[in-house]
């Protein structure tokens, strides 16, 4: 019983997902992931920063636990930019092509 | 001679507003050119990040230089 | 001469009723105030409009449906069938946070709405609290693995002490990330309303007639369209908050990708 549901349900949405869809208006998305990658930035940054002063206070080691724990905050913020960057590009990509197909119209590949 | 470190780190954050201008500069520039030429722009993503993260280090010297008066010494 | 008063005095917590226990200040401020009211405002909302469900929805009950269909889409594109179980939670972060981001965004003056997400306290809790049921969930649904959170796959051996070095620290950074970014925004957003929307009776005052014109046409335009944005923010925190709470708790169920 459950599983014809499942099964109705599952068609029904590849139905209406077979449908060419207007494109959604994506401002909130954009502010909304630039937002993220800004804080992620900084909020990598501050974490090298705690642990380096952590470091130094412990161990006595002022200033190189500062220098090298700041320097790793800052390399672990790009890779979060980066990683993010990456993210939504593939995700542009994916909803580019699937649009393409939709209009039937894809004149190009990933020639990359 | 007390707090002259804390002025030694306001200047030493002047750092910033260089890697803010060249990061700009260069998100600037990426954009510009993957308009003009949309196909080419994903072989240059690299290069962006490298930019990227090579400006914002030169300002993130700064910053070590500043956390460093305010903190260690 | 400045007529508005100090742009930080509303964020200003207050004891309404002071309570004391064993030197501990445990006083119900404005803050919880709000916080109290935020909660029941979503449980009573809810619980009126699905007390005689319709199959033909009125507007309440469609505002409802919306509102629980829009974070069971964010679940559903970040967890696919993996995140049913958290619907409910995803749905209670959300809602707190976009309720008291909306309640803050009422009124300034004799009827002052506290925004209890512009303090860190409250924000940092709850980052906390998402950050440690990630923990919990990866450790029971993985057990050992989920150390493999820190462990990317296919990387070289002579560099993977160093990745995950780089992962230890984007993990400590997440609660950072996901707290300062609300309270920051929601703090600067208010003081930049309070700040701007001060300009309009101190240029009334100081210039007369000229002052009043200037303010009318050239200060609340500006007003108006900050508020604006300010109510985008306030739902765009609340949808960062609860796309990231999805994302961390898809790391945590398949950790080492």
């Amino acid at each position: 019983m459950g599983d014809d549901l499942n099964k109705r349900i599952a068609d029904a949405q590849a139905r209406l997902d077979a449908k060419s869809r207007p494109p959604k208006a994506s401002t909130g998305k954009g502010v909304g992931q630039g937002i993220r990658m800004a804080s992620d930035f900084v909020a990598a940054v501050i974490v090298g920063l705690a642990l380096g002063w952590g470091v130094d206070f412990l161990f006595h080691t002022s200033p190189w636990g500062l220098i090298v724990c700041l320097l790793l905050g800052f390399i672990t913020g790009v890779r979060n930019v980066v990683a993010q960057a990456i993210a939504a590009q593939k995700q542009a990509g994916q909803t580019d092509t699937a649009a393409g197909n939709g209009a039937g119209e894809t004149d190009e590949g990933d020639g990359a | 001679m007390e707090g002259l470190n804390f002025i030694g780190a306001g200047l030493a954050c002047f750092a910033m507003l260089g890697a803010a201008i060249g990061v700009g500069n260069i998100f600037a520039s990426y954009l510009s050119g993957a308009m003009r030429n949309p196909s080419a722009a994903p072989q240059q993503f690299g290069n962006l990040i490298f930019g990227f993260a090579v400006t914002e280090a030169l300002g993130i010297f700064g910053l070590v230089i500043a956390f460093i008066l305010i903190f260690a010494v | 001469m400045m007529v508005s008063t100090d742009p930080m005095h509303q964020f200003q917590i207050e004891r309404l009723v002071p309570i004391e226990i064993n030197g501990w200040d445990l006083s119900f401020t404005n803050s919880a105030l709000w916080m109290v009211l935020s909660v029941l405002g979503v449980i009573v909302f809810l619980a009126l409009v699905t007390a005689n469900l319709k199959t033909v929805p009125g507007r309440a009950q469609s505002l409802a449906e919306i509102w629980y269909g829009f974070v069971n889409g964010i679940v559903k594109d970040v967890n696919h069938e993996d995140g049913k179980p958290f619907v409910p939670l995803v749905f209670t972060i959300f809602s707190f946070i976009f309720v008291a981001n909306m309640l803050g965004m009422i009124g300034f003056g004799p009827f002052h709405v506290f925004t209890t997400t512009s303090h860190v306290a409250v924000t940092g809790a709850l980052a906390l609290f998402t950050v440690g049921l990630v923990v919990v969930v990866g450790v029971w649904k993985n057990g050992f693995k989920f150390l493999k959170v820190f462990v990317p796959s296919g990387v070289p051996i002579y560099v993977l002490w160093f990745v995950v070095i780089i992962e230890i620290f984007s993990f400590l950074s997440r609660p950072l990330s996901l707290a300062m970014r609300l309270f920051a925004n929601m703090l600067a957003g208010h003081v930049a309303l309070k700040i701007f929307a001060g300009f309009i009776p101190t240029l009334a005052i100081s210039l007369g007639a000229l002052g009043v014109a200037m303010g009318g046409l050239l200060v609340l335009p500006l007003v108006i369209g900050i508020t604006a944005l300010e109510f985008l923010v306030a739902f765009l925190q609340a949808y960062v908050f609860a796309i990231l709470t999805c994302v961390y708790l898809n790391d945590a169920l398949h950790p080492g990708h």
